[in-house]
């Protein structure tokens, strides 16, 4: 038995089974859901590579399958990443029905997670822009489910997530004549200028980001948010993995610089464009947008709190995403258009809803009390360290995105109506009331529950 | 057609499969991709377009078999000519593109198409420092890479998408093929062109299927 069977053609296989079950629209989701929670928690307590005694039986789960003289390998410093990857696919799964999502979402969602682990597994890594490309591919029916009309943001996420492919392999290339001559600097910017555009047309970087909130308006939001959760984390930690393998590229003197400036332009521009948005499901693009611009922050940062800071914030980013996607898949039902018009009042007849919306939104903003407060102020008082002009310019961004915020808080609260009544069925007050819970706990008590994140850092030997 | 065009290419050279003379008659499968790629950029009848897809991937194939061994390089030809059937197979209800459809949109296409081909000609020696490849190979990579980005530049219509980001495709794996022999990656990238063909046939379609709730 090898880790890559167990966490790559396992749960692929259970995806095609599951789109042959796609017409039980309760068991599919649960098997989805059980099926991931038992891969995170495998990761979790079953060592990679050691014997282990199950009763009488001994059990090893080797770490290497070799394909086609390629290897996929997934060793013990790779378990936190399964945990959080398969967490991760358990909680979006989990609350599939409750958020209405179309019959495509479970099957393919789990075979993308499985190709994203690949992705991460194929050695040599850089082959896993094959794999994330067929992600991508694969994730097209789920936004455009039979019967729907396809809009351009998806057009446009298939043009952007496929350029990234030539540029990646190329560089790839190109980086193995940098490993053998290291002194060839006119190779080395060529390198680290594909890599560059590779990660930015990936990442949806500053100028490549105008299918972001696009998608988010065309789309289902809950199949909008699963993608744009998993693939930029995907994304980011393959970038590090990139990191970490090349020491020529960790130490290349213009990287901090190119990562401060392309994060905060992230922020700065889509918390100013944010503000002028009168749509949640396009104000979600415009929050992607920003927090993968405060990962790059956190990376250029080229220290163990940045790294820390960034391991920290993958769950509290996921959580506020996904309540914001219920919320949103919730409302969506009431109002199509999902205006700020159409949404006036709302507070007053789907109050969880609406206010688990509003938690989530702050919660991205950083505002104290909820997940990401002590998150933001740990990066933003570092990045003061180096540079006053960069936090001049995300309070900019930021302000303009929690503008956005109050101008939502007046909408949803202004009714002329004083009847209040709660609209929402049960499972969905549950699962947003644990979610906002969720939100205000993570921001009391942050370290005792992001401190084991942390843990994700294994995977980086070098960083 | 493609199976015309390689018996054409035989008859010219007798020794078909010969690694040399396909080197000398380099040129002929840039030729090819010139011509193609025009058509599937200008063409408004989706048939056409198809038939010039397929004649396209004779060429990617004739410069890769000049890159790899001939056996290895028939796969995406092969991969080429069934994603062409896949886009084939779901003929779109409106693959007219109005706005270039007038005298005055053909010229524009056919201008811009030049121009770009003048472009690839005069960077093709800056690329040749660093891909150690024929002049041809990269002449064809950079056509069908520019042509595809030129497509994706003039449209919205999700088939022209795809047959754009297949172009596109295609010229890279011609350059990278010079760089890079693996199994593993030629047949992932075969199941991203079939995926892509997939996804095309299945956007233009998608409305049209059954409702899923």
């Amino acid at each position: 038995m090898t880790s890559p069977l167990i966490w790559i053609a396992f749960p692929l296989l259970i995806a095609v089974v599951l789109w042959f079950l796609q017409q039980k629209t309760s068991l599919a989701p649960g098997l989805a859901t059980g099926l991931c929670i038992i891969l995170a928690l495998l990761a979790w307590l079953v060592p990679i590579g050691n014997a282990i005694k199950l009763g009488p039986w001994p059990i090893e789960i080797q770490p290497a399958l070799v394909i086609f003289g390629r290897r996929f390998f997934l060793e013990s410093s790779d378990r936190y990443f399964l945990v959080l990857v398969y967490g991760m696919g358990a909680f979006w799964f989990f609350g599939t029905n409750v958020a209405g999502t179309n019959r495509l979402f479970v099957p393919i969602g789990l075979a993308i997670i499985a190709l994203l682990v690949a992705a991460m597994a194929v050695e040599p890594f850089l082959y896993a822009a094959l794999l994330i490309e067929l992600a991508v591919l694969l994730s097209v029916p789920m936004f455009v489910p039979p019967g729907a009309k396809s809009g351009q943001g998806v057009v446009r996420y298939l043009i952007f997530q496929t350029l990234a492919l030539p540029f990646i392999l190329l560089a790839g290339w190109a980086a193995s004549g940098v490993e053998a001559n290291p002194t060839d600097t006119k190779l080395l910017l060529q390198v680290v200028i594909l890599l560059a555009l590779g990660f930015s047309f990936w990442l949806a970087i500053f100028p490549f980001y105008t299918w972001v909130p696009l998608l988010s308006q065309e789309t289902h939001p809950y199949v909008s948010g699963f993608i744009l959760t998993l693939l930029p984390t995907a994304v980011l930690l393959l970038m590090l993995n990139f990191l970490d393998n090349f020491s020529w590229l960790r130490s290349y003197p213009l990287l901090p610089q190119v990562l401060r400036l392309s994060g905060t332009l992230m922020v700065v521009t889509g918390g100013i464009w944010a503000a002028f948005q009168t749509n949640p499901l396009r104000l979600a693009g415009y929050a992607v947008i920003m927090e993968s611009g405060f990962a790059l922050l956190a990376v250029s940062l080229q220290n163990r709190i940045g790294l820390e800071i960034f391991a920290a914030a993958q769950f509290p980013r996921m959580l506020a995403l996904a309540l914001w996607a219920l919320a949103c898949s919730i409302l969506i039902k009431e109002e199509p258009s999902m205006d700020f018009n159409g949404l006036k009042g709302r507070l007053h007849n789907y109050p969880v809803a609406s206010s688990a919306l509003l938690l989530a939104y702050f919660s991205m903003a950083g505002l104290p009390l909820l997940a990401e407060f002590s998150l933001r102020l740990a990066l933003l008082v570092n990045l003061a360290q180096q540079s006053y002009l960069v936090i001049g310019w995300l309070s900019i961004g930021i302000l303009g995105f929690l503008l956005s915020g109050f101008r939502m808080l007046s909408m949803f609260s202004t009714s002329e109506e004083n009847t209040w009544q709660v609209k929402e069925k049960w499972p969905q007050v549950l699962l947003l009331g644990i979610g906002s819970m969720g939100l205000f706990l993570i921001g009391l008590f942050p370290k005792f529950f992001l401190s084991n994140f942390l843990a994700l850092l294994q995977i980086f030997k070098h960083l | 057609m493609g199976f015309i065009i390689i018996s054409l290419a035989g008859f010219a050279a007798p020794n078909w499969g010969n690694k040399v003379n396909l080197e000398k008659l380099a040129i002929v499968p840039v030729l090819l991709m010139m011509v193609s790629s025009l058509l599937v950029l200008i063409s408004q009848n989706w048939r056409r377009v198809i038939l010039a897809l397929a004649i396209q991937y004779v060429g990617v194939f004739w410069l890769i078999a000049l890159s790899w061994p001939v056996e290895l390089a028939v796969i995406k030809l092969v991969v080429g000519w069934v994603a062409g059937a896949m886009l084939g197979a779901s003929p779109p209800a409106d693959f007219l593109d109005e706005q270039f459809s007038s005298l005055s949109g053909w010229i524009f296409r056919i201008l811009a198409a030049v121009l770009v081909w003048i472009l690839v000609y005069t960077s093709t020696p800056l690329l040749a420092n660093w891909i150690p490849a024929k002049p041809t190979i990269l002449w064809g990579g950079l056509i069908l890479v520019a042509m595809g980005l030129l497509q994706l530049g003039m449209t919205t219509h999700p088939l022209r998408v795809v047959l754009g980001l297949l172009t596109l495709l295609s010229g890279f794996e011609i350059l990278y093929a010079t760089v890079e022999v693996s199994v593993l990656v030629t047949g992932l990238l075969a199941m991203i062109n079939l995926g892509m063909a997939l996804v095309g046939s299945y956007l233009v379609n998608v409305e049209s299927m059954e409702q899923t709730p």
